[in-house]
């Protein structure tokens, strides 16, 4: 029989990563499996210029910006899927293959890489308020002192302004944010003028706060904007989980396995835990045995491995996902400029709407703008021809804002997965997700994109239209394994453990019963190390 | 297929050598299938140049994803992602040029008036 590892933790995404430094800083031996898929093609091929000279000198830039085998040209419309360029492609690599899904109503985003999804998320960094915290099942006193934690490990930039209360709050150690280019300092001075409407209709703007260092840290870079967030992790200034796993693999305690497709697991009558898994170079079954099973292969990923464990219960999971759509803006005071050179594709605004000040109903935009995800992404949008379409958009992209609002979600209307049978798929099986919001909650939404749409004109950028993504596209899940403080089947306790098992913890966000509309990935982190020290702790 | 009237008609230059080397790998990799009008399309577009903005614009109206305009798109991907077509298709990147809202106004209203004429004609092809 295999060893027995004291603490195997499932994935090396944003979760995966904090429970596992948090382990390992306690001493204890942790191995982790992983896919791990990396990319082996395109970051070494990407040169050390900013954006604007690589477009205006290198010969070889068709390679990364359009891809080897041209992956970037879609026809598809501009949807949640368009910022992974050819160098952030690898994160949804062998997903169709390992990580089947069935659904005609939702279409989310997963990711089998070493990092995860954190390999492209977009740095967002949020605390939930007290209440959201509340409704979500999660401690606030907790949650509190974790959030410090993870944002020590990760360094967070941000500014004190309008937005802090739903931002950064009460984090210290906040770096200075990335400077702000001048569409959007544009919007800004409309804010500060226009202050008393969106007072008066509780809607704040400031700074995005985002998991980007903009002073040197340890081995990592501050920022530098090159316009290259899209294609390019060179400096580590932005955070991804790999940095910290990386640095994990330094320390003898800690040890690494990718290739491994986990697949269920077995509790085994001494409160050990034996995780079934696929070996992809071997191309066979591989089983590893732990004392303690922290899973954090994301949200939907925990609800395979734990229906496939459980299967006599033939049970169907609830499911929560925030909705989302795209809103393009013009800015009309930048209509006609050319681009400043060196400027940042990350969020450098958020938008907040806190519908009643009660801090339990925000809902929440990001506000970009939009340069280096090139002119060939948008141009296939305008019913013109492609030659005056070229003139057209190089007039309005400086002006450009695109605006991407996430709504609150609660448990409703018709949102659930099971595990269907399925032979013909390697796992054995496929995810069926049905996503259905009932009318109250289409009507919510509406409601409140056409307050954001007037919000927005009075920040002088004009919403030309919106573009629904689809069901799945916020890529923020949850709720498939609820907390719950009473020993229930398929929920989680408060404290992160799966009832009715002793040695098996979920450290990514399957307990929170409820999404606030924002970047959910520093709450993730922070419950991700309660967890783990959790699992410390009941030995 | 003959893409150089293509190139030409986006860049008013007659494509280098890496350019077509470049999109005939990508073509490679995104094979299309011209249906028998659009191949009249591109028949059409090859004896008589002038018409394909028309065609291009009839068919952003009527079928955007029409393989005939899949194949413009595909150019227009390599120009962006070649340096010597900096000036032309980043004009929004480049410091030194003047975008006005003269031009604006002149490739709008052109590009109204090629969709309308545009439909008519893939409407008659
Ligand atoms: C383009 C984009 C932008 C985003 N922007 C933001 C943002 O601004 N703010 C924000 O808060 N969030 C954002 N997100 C969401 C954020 O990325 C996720 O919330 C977060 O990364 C989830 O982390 P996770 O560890 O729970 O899961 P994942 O990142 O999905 O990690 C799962 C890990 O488990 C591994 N794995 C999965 N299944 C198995 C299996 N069966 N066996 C073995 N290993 C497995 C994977 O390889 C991976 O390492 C964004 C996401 C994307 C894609």
């Amino acid at each position: 029989m295999s060893e027995v590892h004291p603490y195997i933790v499932v994935g090396s995404g944003c979760t995966g990563a904090m429970a596992a430094q948090t382990l390992v800083e306690a001493g204890v031996n942790v191995l982790m499996l992983d896919a791990g898929n990396t990319d082996d093609t395109y970051e070494k091929l990407i040169p050390e210029k900013d954006f604007t000279s690589i477009r205006q000198t290198e010969e070889a830039q068709s390679d990364y910006l359009l891809g080897k085998k041209f992956e970037s040209i879609s026809w598809a419309n501009i949807g949640s899927g368009s910022q992974l360029t050819p160098p952030r492609k690898y994160m949804v690599k062998e997903v169709e293959k390992f990580l089947e899904i069935a659904s005609q109503t939702f279409f989310p985003v997963e990711s089998l890489a070493y990092g995860g999804l954190g390999n492209g998320w977009g740095l967002g960094s949020c605390v939930f308020t007290d209440k959201e915290l509340e409704a979500a099942g999660l401690d606030a006193s907790k949650m509190k002192a974790a959030y410090q934690t993870v944002a020590n490990r990760i360094g967070i930039s941000g500014a004190q302004d309008d937005i802090t209360a739903y931002t950064t709050a009460h984090l210290s150690n906040i770096m200075p944010p990335a400077p702000v280019d001048s569409n959007q300092e544009q919007l800004r001075t409309n804010y500060n003028r226009k202050k008393q409407w969106f007072a008066q209709n509780n809607f704040f703007l400031g700074r995005t706060a985002l998991a980007l260092i903009t002073k040197d840290k340890d081995h990592r870079k501050a920022y530098q904007p090159k316009d290259l967030d899209f294609y390019s992790d060179k400096d580590q200034s932005a955070y991804r989980p790999w940095i910290t796993v990386n640095e994990l693999k330094k320390k003898s305690n800690f040890s690494y396995k990718g290739g491994i497709i986990v697949k269920q697991f077995k509790q085994l009558e001494n409160g050990d835990v034996e995780i079934i898994t696929w070996n992809k170079a071997k191309n066979e079954e591989e089983i590893f045995r732990t004392q303690k099973l922290v899973l954090a292969p994301g949200v939907l990923g925990t609800a395979r491995i734990v229906l496939r464990s459980f299967p006599e219960e033939n049970q169907t999971l609830p499911l929560l996902c925030n909705p989302y759509a795209y809103f393009p803006c013009i800015n009309v005071s930048q209509l006609g400029k050319t681009f400043e050179r060196n400027t940042s594709g990350f969020a450098q605004l958020s938008l907040f709407h806190d519908n009643n000040m009660q801090g339990d109903d925000i809902a929440m935009a990001s506000l970009y703008s939009y340069k280096s995800l090139m002119l060939f992404r948008i141009i296939k949008e305008a019913p013109v021809n492609f030659r005056d379409g070229i003139s057209l958009m190089n007039f309005l992209m400086p002006a450009f804002v695109i605006m991407g609002l996430f709504h609150p979600e609660k448990s409703g209307g018709r949102k659930s997965l099971s595990l269907r049978k399925d032979t013909t798929k390697i796992s054995g099986d496929s995810l069926q997700a049905e996503y259905l919001l009932s009318g109250l909650e289409k009507q919510k939404i509406t409601d409140r994109n056409s307050l954001f749409k007037k919000a927005m004109s009075k920040l002088g950028a004009y919403p030309v239209k919106m573009i629904d993504p689809g069901m799945g596209s916020s890529i923020h899940y949850s709720g498939v394994l609820p907390f719950e403080k009473q020993e229930k089947p398929f929920s989680l306790s408060p404290d992160g453990k799966l009832h009715g098992t002793k040695n098996i913890f979920v450290a990514d966000g399957s307990g929170f019963r409820f999404l606030p509309a924002k970047g959910l990935t520093l709450s993730l982190m922070a419950n991700a190390h309660n967890v783990a020290q959790n699992a410390l702790k009941q030995n | 297929m003959q893409p150089e009237i293509y190139f030409r008609y986006l860049s008013r230059k007659n494509p280098d050598a890496r350019s077509l080397e470049l999109y005939s790998a990508a073509i490679a990799h995104h094979q299309l299938e011209f249906s028998k009008k659009e191949n009249r399309l591109h028949k059409l577009s090859q004896r008589f140049p002038f018409l394909i903005p028309f065609i291009d614009a009839g068919l952003a109206l009527t079928q955007p994803l029409s393989p005939y305009r899949k194949n413009i798109y595909i150019i227009l991907c390599i120009l962006e992602t070649q340096p010597q077509y900096f000036p032309l298709l980043s004009s929004s990147m480049n410091e030194k040029s003047k975008q006005t809202f003269l031009s604006f106004f002149f490739h709008g209203i052109r590009a109204a008036f090629t969709g309308v004429f545009g439909v008519i004609l893939v409407k008659l092809a």
